[in-house]
């Protein structure tokens, strides 16, 4: 009985074609919006967890100074991060006392400070950025330092001073290679590594600068340049397995406080949690925008079901003649403005996947342009079978739903003044 | 079989109220074949509609084979008018888009018949009425005479106990208008159907075994022509 009707319904689609296809333009405009909007949005989500994922959620960034009562975890505090490398101004931290707490795993400092840079490649002198890291940290931190893989040379070794890992931009610039010399604050420094070229380096990997032009110091080195030694920019803290880490940031917190010198600190966890929350609320906005377009269709389709159904009074009088009940005739019609939504979805979410492929491709590119703001990152579109099936169901729901008032109108004809019906 | 009693039927034209059955009364034998005549406007169709569930009377019963049909819900009509009665209109009614075969597919369709039966069923009965090769034909490109026995059909389908049919030759030339009384008088003397005709043709009336002439809404008077 439902193929039959589903046969009924399909002929009275096809026998307004051109109509039809002008209704279903509308539904596939909606859907296409929709679909489009949601996957990038899911894309995008995709993208953010797996770059804190990289980062790993055990680490806790602690930055020298206090937070204004209330403003933790706000974006203000967060935009260092975001723009690339910690502070420039830093304070003295006491970080013996961290590495003391049972909860804490590994510590590790970054001084970054703006130094005068000569090299024998480089004509007058460069004012650039100079980062200190400690020994090891590269590989307590993998993935806050994932793209720091050496090309050439070796990592810093314990006690080492006067070293320098070079990025593979600047030490092109600075026209050195390994083994040669550069001169930092009036100090020569050996090159004894030069990064690879990193290609795909993490939108908030980012937070440690872009490494291609990167002059990384041993910490050491950093303090004896600039003096003030165990000043730092930023702290990283590991929280050891099984510890809580809001908890541990908490004692973190507590501990420089107690030292004089208070902290403030993001957890990983909490940055992933603040950007899954905005791209949340993103995706709500713009999917509700893109709903609106999709409510057009569906008043698109309302209005051509409506002008089916005076078209048809008279085949409606006929069908109640022999015997349709009020039912068939809702059914009938409900099921014929359905099918509109539905092709209307099927087209929608073909279109959809198309425009979100090169949106896609679009975000991506644009995004690696700006990379000396966020670094290049891989990110795709997500066109889940979820996303499909809802977009299927919602376009046959609205599209059903959109009948339901002239599909009544038809169902409640009196059949003698259907039949007489001109 | 059929059986009206002070049956009065109204319709609000604009603001005036047009009287369409004033309190008519009347009984139709099991098998028997009869014919309505009146001018336009005389209340014949009307008679005819309530008679077939299509529309219910504002006063007086309406009994179908010892059912009062005048107190069912619409949709228990619809049933009754798709399992009980078959039409056969002046105008033919088929519906334009669906073929000569799905048109007399149709009202088996809405009693949820399966479809091998329904076309099993649809094709006999287009055999039947001269048109088994005409079964994928559109209404459109069929003769006036080929659509009303389409529609003859289609009133078949579900093997109605009452055939009524409102001005069946109306638009249909003499030739054509003979062969589609044959068949409706077939109907009555082979297979025994209860048959009501609505009619101002005196050539159709010959059929009939008794005719009613109805006038402003009342019954005038019946002429009963007994048949051998």
């Amino acid at each position: 009985m439902t193929l039959d009707f589903l046969r009924l319904s399909w002929r009275g689609i096809k026998t307004r074609k051109a109509r039809s296809i002008l209704t279903v333009s509308g539904i596939v405009i909606g859907v296409a919006a929709v679909a489009a909007l949601i996957s990038i949005a899911q894309g995008m989500q995709l993208t953010i967890k797996r770059e804190f994922e990289a980062i790993g959620y055990d680490t806790i960034l602690a930055f020298p100074g206090q937070a204004p009562q209330g403003m933790e975890g706000m974006p203000g505090r967060m935009r260092p991060l975001f723009f690339g490398g910690g502070r420039e101004e830093g304070a003295t931290l006491d970080l013996g006392r961290l590495s003391q707490l049972p909860q804490v795993e590994a510590v590790g400092a970054i001084r970054t400070e703006t130094a005068i840079v000569t090299s024998p490649g480089l004509e007058g002198q460069g004012f650039l950025r100079v980062t200190g890291l400690n020994p090891g940290i590269t590989q307590s931190f993998p993935g806050y330092f994932a793209g720091f893989s050496l090309a050439e040379g070796r990592y810093f070794e314990e006690g080492e001073l006067f070293s320098v890992i070079l990025g593979p931009k600047v030490a092109e610039d600075l026209g050195v290679s390994l083994g040669g010399k550069i001169t930092i604050e009036n100090q020569e420094f050996e090159v004894i590594g030069i990064l690879e070229e990193s290609e795909s380096r993490g939108m908030l990997r980012g937070l440690s600068g872009d490494p291609n032009y990167g002059i990384y110091l041993p910490l050491a080195a950093v303090d004896s340049l600039f003096g003030e030694p165990g000043k730092i920019s930023l702290a990283l803290v590991k929280a050891a397995e099984g510890a809580d880490v809001k908890q541990t940031a908490q004692l973190v917190r507590q501990a420089m406080t107690m030292a004089g010198t208070p902290v403030t600190t993001t957890t990983v966890q909490e940055m992933a949690e603040m950007a899954t929350r905005i791209m949340s609320s993103l995706q709500t906005t713009l999917a509700a925008i893109a709903a609106i377009s999709l409510l057009v269709g569906a008043i698109g389709v309302m209005n051509t079901m409506y002008t089916a159904v005076l078209e048809r009074v008279r085949e409606i009088g006929i069908m109640k003649a022999v015997g349709a009940k009020r039912k068939h005739i809702l059914g009938l019609f409900l099921l014929e403005s359905g099918l509109v939504g539905l092709i209307g979805g099927l087209l929608g979410v073909i279109v959809g996947a198309a425009l979100s492929s090169v949106a896609g491709r679009f975000i991506a590119s644009s995004v690696t342009m700006g990379r000396a703001v966020t670094g290049e990152f891989s990110f795709s579109p997500v066109f889940s079978a979820g996303l499909i099936i809802g977009a299927l169901a919602l376009s046959f729901g609205l599209g059903a739903l959109a009948g339901v008032w002239p599909a009544q109108r038809a169902a409640r004809l009196n059949p003698v003044e259907a039949l007489r019906y001109e | 079989m059929v059986e009206l009693v002070d049956v009065v039927k109204t319709y609000k034209l604009g603001k005036t109220e047009v009287w369409a059955l004033r309190g008519v009364s009347l009984k139709v034998e099991e098998a028997e074949f009869i014919t309505i005549m009146g001018p336009s406007g005389s209340g014949k169709s009307t008679l005819l509609h309530v008679i077939g569930c299509l529309d219910k009377p504002d006063e007086g019963k309406v009994y179908l084979a010892g059912q009062e049909v005048s107190v069912l819900s619409e949709d228990r009509l619809a049933e009754l008018r798709g399992k009980f009665v078959g039409f056969v209109f002046q105008t033919f009614n088929l519906v334009p888009t669906l073929s000569t075969l799905e048109n007399v597919e149709l009202p088996m369709i809405f009693q949820g018949m399966p479809r091998r039966r329904r076309l099993a069923r649809a094709e006999e009965l287009l055999e039947r009425v001269g048109l088994g090769k005409r079964l994928r034909h559109l209404p459109a490109e069929l003769s006036g005479g080929e659509r009303q026995r389409v529609a003859i059909a289609r009133a078949l389908v579900n093997d109605p106990e009452l055939i009524l049919a409102d001005e069946p030759t109306g638009n249909l030339d003499s030739a054509s208008g003979a062969q589609v009384m044959g068949i409706i008088k077939e109907l009555n003397e082979q297979h025994g159907k209860t048959l009501i005709v609505v009619t101002h043709d005196p050539e159709v009336a010959s059929y009939a075994h008794r005719t009613i002439h109805i006038r402003d809404g009342r019954i005038l008077e019946t002429s009963a022509e007994v048949k051998a």
